[in-house]
């Protein structure tokens, strides 16, 4: 009986090793982005592959469409590593860290190839930032481009001057901002925008396409700006609490995924807003569309205002490396 | 969107209105189709084989074998399609191919994507893209069978729904109901399809205004429908106290012996409001109502029944610890 208690010690002391070794963890992520969207399914499938990258050893529970709150309460819940992972707007990513106001200046980039460069130019500092909270960057999502829907007709800055704007209460740098510059904006709860828009309360809001047709408020606002206010980036991350419970090899596995499935979002998100702005248009939606000469000064105008975010709503350091890694992109154009 | 009512007995039960004796259809089935001659006898040889699967209705509705019936639908689904090919406007057939194909979607495609989904995803986007394109040829027919007294209704519902809806009476309800339940259906399961989220105002519309034509319909079956409505996000317009009135009506007109209201409320308006009290106590109502109470909604029931044990197997996942305000603020 002597060995076979030895047996049984030597199992309880190798027990544990040989759990952490091989056992499974399961990651649950929250997001606010709705059950069954383009965004939601890349999450699912990536979780799969996960999976299957990992031999079971790393599962992924996506709950989506707001279950565990809104935003800010995922973000607190982060903290409390459950869930130990989210799929964050940017919206949310400012909350975490102002570094991610870049992406708020308004008319800043013109494609989705200059937004990537300077998303990866800067992604050093953007993990940084995210670190400093206890996350880590799994991949960037696309969130589509907010474009500025109205009653009227717009064609230039002064004739969106004249619109009452929606901007998120709260926002009050945005609002006073938007204030200082000759703007009306008009800060409301998101709630509250389909009684704004019925009411005439507001006459204009960013939204990206596939939201105004999901949210359905386009059918109170015919006119879409052609030119895009601004990129919704999004971020997955994991706890670092989390994180370091996987292993190194399994780390990079389901980092490759993350990777892929980023590739796969930054080709379906904006192949979806064509969609989305395609069927907006076949019901009502006209796109207001400024010519060649008129966007340029209508950008210049724009790029001499928000100069004045620099150091106020956008860190220095953020809105240098942003304005730099831009401006040399442009210059390979 | 989901669309919990599940009417079993009503697939088919169009086709009773062709029906006469059973023996004399067989036989002059049979003559027919051995005949195989005459615009006529063709015609009175669908009728009368239409109404042979008709009559075998109340025994998918009332089975206590859901696995019995998820394998001999899809012969009366087909069968249903060759009699719409020889008889394109016949509107009991387009309803009752309407109302099959969304509720064999629902209760063997869907549900089974949604109980799957956390083991096996690849399965799981299989069934529901599977499920999503049968929601859609079921709201074509539904289409199909109200452009027959409506025509063009199809493209004033996509542009002008508010307006569109008013030309319906209660003699549409039937149709209206299964028309919004196989489109919001078709929705719901394809969030990332714009040409499908573009016309949910459709679906609430008529919805809405079949609610006003005929407000018990078919024990509160509006209503539940109602209640998602009512549960889509509030930038939407939507709001909970409605949802919440949906369902008190929705329970009293069905007498509490249907698992419907108390699913679809508990998976969507509890979870969206995080009250988890409510959630398990609604879908633990659902368990205890007895299939055998109400033999036409025995099926149905069953198939809600287990659902309501999935979703109370997802409990810890659905409602996490309350955060309060400021907790590890930074």
């Amino acid at each position: 009986m002597k060995s076979l208690g030895a047996v049984v010690a030597l199992l309880l002391l190798l027990g544990p090793v040989d759990l952490l070794a091989q056992g499974s963890t399961t990651i649950r992520l929250g997001t606010i982005l709705p059950t069954n969207s383009v965004w939601d399914k890349a999450l699912k499938r990536m979780g799969s592959e996960w999976r299957q990258a990992t031999a079971g050893r790393v599962n992924l529970r996506v709950i989506s469409g707001g279950v565990q709150g809104d935003e800010s309460t995922i973000i607190r819940r982060l903290r409390l590593n459950n869930p130990q992972a989210a799929a964050l707007t940017q919206p949310g990513l400012t909350q975490v860290s102002d570094v991610f106001n870049v992406f708020g200046i308004p008319f800043f980039f013109e494609s989705d190839e200059e937004a990537l460069h300077v998303l990866k130019e800067l992604t050093p500092m953007f993990e940084r930032a995210l670190g400093e909270a206890g996350l880590v960057l799994l991949n960037w999502g696309h969130g589509g481009w907010a474009h500025i829907f109205t009653a009227d007709q717009v064609a230039n800055l002064d004739d969106l001057r004249k619109t009452k704007i929606f901007t998120s209460a709260g926002d009050d740098q945005t609002t006073q901002w938007y204030k200082e510059n000759g703007f009306r904006p008009v800060p409301l709860a998101i709630t509250d925008v389909l009684m704004g828009l019925n009411t005439g309360l507001i006459t204009a809001y960013p939204s990206p396409p596939y939201a105004a047709l999901l949210l359905q408020w386009y059918r109170q606002t015919p006119y879409m700006l052609d030119i895009p206010l601004g990129l919704v980036i999004g971020a997955t991350v994991m706890t670092e609490r989390a994180w370091r419970r996987i292993s190194a090899a399994d780390q990079t596995a389901i980092l490759g995924v993350a990777k892929t499935m980023e590739g796969q979002l930054w080709a379906d998100v904006p192949l979806q807003e064509r969609e989305a702005v395609a069927e907006m248009r076949k019901r009502g939606l006209t796109i207001a569309t400024i010519n060649l000469a008129a966007q340029k000064e209508f950008r210049a105008t724009a790029d001499a205002l928000t100069a004045s975010m620099r150091g106020r709503m956008v860190p220095d350091e953020a809105y240098d490396l942003a304005l730099r890694a831009r401006n040399s992109f442009r210059a390979t154009q | 969107m989901r669309m919990a009512i599940l009417d079993l007995s009503y697939l088919l039960a169009q086709i009773r209105e062709i029906t006469r004796s059973a023996r004399r259809r067989i036989a002059l089935v049979v003559v027919v189709l051995v005949a195989g001659t005459g615009c006529s006898f063709r015609s009175m040889a669908i009728r009368t084989f239409a109404d042979v699967i008709a009559e075998s209705s109340s025994v998918y509705s009332s089975d206590e074998d859901p696995e019995l019936v998820r394998d001999a639908l899809p012969f009366s689904l087909k069968t249903l399609e060759m009699l719409l090919e020889s008889s394109p406007e016949g509107k009991g057939l387009l309803l009752s191919a309407c109302s099959g194909f969304s509720q064999y979607s629902y209760a063997f495609l869907q549900t089974d994507a949604e109980i799957t989904e956390w083991d096996d995803y690849a399965r799981a986007e299989e069934l529901r893209t599977r499920a999503r394109k049968m929601y859609v040829r079921a709201r074509d027919y539904c289409l199909r069978r109200v452009e027959l007294d409506h025509p063009g209704i199809t493209a004033r519902l996509q542009l002008d729904p508010e307006n569109a809806v008013t030309v319906f009476d209660a003699t549409d309800v039937d149709t209206m109901y299964w028309l919004a339940g196989s489109w919001g259906l078709a929705i719901a399961s394809g969030l990332d399809q714009p040409a499908l989220v573009a016309d949910y105002p459709a679906v609430r519309e008529v919805i809405q205004r079949a609610l006003k034509l005929d407000e018990d319909y078919n024990r509160g079956a509006l209503h539940v429908a109602g209640i998602t409505i009512e549960s889509m996000p509030a930038e939407m317009g939507s709001s909970v106290e409605r949802a919440r009135e949906h369902f008190a009506r929705a329970v009293e007109l069905s007498r509490g012996v249907d698992a419907s209201p108390y699913v679809t409320f508990a998976s969507s308006i509890s979870v969206e409001t995080q009250d988890r009290a409510e959630f398990e106590e609604l879908l633990n109502s659902a368990l205890m109502i007895d299939p055998d109470e109400e033999p036409s909604l025995k099926l149905l029931n069953l198939i809600l029944q287990k659902r309501a044990r999935h979703l109370l197997g997802l409990v810890d996942e659905l409602f996490g610890e309350p955060v309060a305000e400021g907790e590890f603020a930074r």
